[in-house]
């Protein structure tokens, strides 16, 4: 679920990219910090590990994001690819956005993403 | 001990495989601080009999899960359901001494969209999750999903947790934990396709993943057994109906047999051991399950077919010209 892997950078806290795949492969399924490792998939617990997202934005700004968990499923829901403000990108279908509504804010996955839509941090869905 | 339906009964079993003795099912739990003048009623302080689950994660944390387990054959649960848990979880924390308590509800046929909301502003954890569609779960898909949670939260809190009480992050670690099986619903995994030593039924894309790329060191064949060995303890073995795959640490395989081996469009005699060198250093670079045999391109040279019971058939490309 969320941005897929080909859309994620990962930096250490000095700022240096690293390999998830070694992250993976460093713990044995038994370590507290694999929260969960099975027929579904993994997940392993990184909030105290200093692993940062770099997110892209609209106008190429890279933005550091502290990673508190990464994910890996076995069978992954169908891919999209979406452009949202000035960005595009392939998102998993069950991808959370918030939407804007009347005067409220609504979750939507990316499958039910309609052009026009307006995203609660004001991108525009195109 | 009784229980109102299996359903409760796995729900149960699978807390006491995790977080061992001290759970109780049908318990009246109390609030702690039951002098508080806000609590004095005709009937004593608030109580509630658990109808589930009363679960100590950690003696040492003073932490426990409450679980409420919803079995309706053909309805959803509803916002009451949920808004009920969140009023008796609320209270319990209101009124703790020193213990900290988990909120959770499980629900066998799902729940209805308005449930959301009270889970996540009450930070209680929901299982299925709502995903914003109309997929719906097996009953023994939602036991797994709480089995995963159950596991996933006992290592969660050898971390530090107290963001966890806060509202929504409970509600959202148990939606990261459960929020994978829409995947896996829709996989399509049947027992033709097994994961080496985890036992776990596969499918063909997963196969493909995972072998597209490697490097071929041998082929064997042995008791109606094809074996391709691959670099990095990786092995796919193939017999009738079933193809396994996946690293290894060790395989052995004992009364190594000749299959019958045939070459090209008019099925030539070629030599086993000619084929093992065509292919050894090679790697796979497409494949194929035609249900009867498969195939895999190999190095875009040629297609090594295995069919059972016991014959290789493969097209040379440079030969077939």
């Amino acid at each position: 679920m969320g941005l897929l892997k080909e859309n994620l950078f990962f930096i250490n806290g000095s700022g240096e990219e690293f390999d998830v795949d070694e992250l993976f492969s460093n713990y044995a399924d038994d370590s507290d910090r694999v929260l969960a490792n099975d027929e579904i998939g993994t997940i392993l617990h990184t909030a105290d590990l200093d692993i940062f997202s770099l997110e892209i934005t609209s106008n190429g700004e890279l933005i550091p994001k502290k990673v508190n968990q990464i994910r890996r499923s076995r069978f992954g829901t169908a891919m999209i690819r979406l452009q949202i403000g000035g960005k595009i990108a392939s998102y998993s279908s069950d991808t959370i956005f918030h939407i804007k509504k009347d005067d409220y804010i609504i979750k939507i996955r990316a499958d039910k993403l309609v052009k026009g839509m307006i995203l609660s941090t004001g991108e525009k869905v195109y | 001990m009784d229980f109102k339906n299996q359903f409760e009964k796995s729900i149960f079993d699978i807390a006491k495989d995790i977080f061992g003795g001290e759970n109780a099912h049908n318990k009246v739990i109390q609030i702690e601080d039951r002098t508080s003048k806000s609590t004095i009623s005709f009937a004593g302080p608030p109580k509630k009999e658990i109808d589930v689950l009363c679960i100590t994660i950690s003696n040492e944390l003073k932490i426990q899960l409450l679980v409420s387990c919803k079995d309706f054959s053909s309805s959803k649960a509803e916002p009451a359901h949920v808004q009920e848990w969140c009023s008796v979880v609320n209270t319990m924390n209101k009124y703790s001494v020193d213990s900290k308590y988990i909120g959770i509800v499980v629900s066998s046929s799902g729940f209805s969209s308005g449930c959301e909301a009270w889970a996540s502003s009450d930070n209680i954890g929901i299982i299925p999750p709502i995903k914003g569609n109309n997929i719906s779960f097996t009953e023994q898909q939602v036991v797994s999903m709480f089995k995963r949670f159950c596991i996933a939260i006992s290592r969660r809190l050898k971390f530090p947790y107290d963001d966890i009480f806060e509202a929504p992050n409970l509600f959202d670690f148990c939606f990261a934990i459960t929020a994978d099986f829409e995947g896996f619903v829709g996989s399509n995994t049947s027992s033709r396709y097994k994961r080496m030593s985890k036992g776990w039924d596969s499918n063909f894309s997963e196969l493909v993943g995972h072998i597209i790329g490697k490097q071929i060191i041998s082929l064997k064949f042995s008791n109606g057994k094809f074996y391709l060995l691959f670099d990095g303890n990786f092995v796919l073995n193939y017999s009738d109906n079933q193809i396994e795959y996946g690293e290894t640490k060790e395989i052995v395989i004992e009364n190594e047999e000749i299959p019958f081996c045939t070459k090209n469009m008019v099925n030539d005699i070629i030599t086993f051991d000619t084929i093992k060198d065509r292919i050894a250093g090679a790697k796979i670079t497409s494949a194929a399950d035609f249900q009867k045999y498969i195939e895999f391109g190999v190095d875009g040279k040629l297609n090594l077919g295995l069919i059972p019971p016991n014959r290789i058939h493969i097209m040379i490309f440079d030969e077939i010209k």
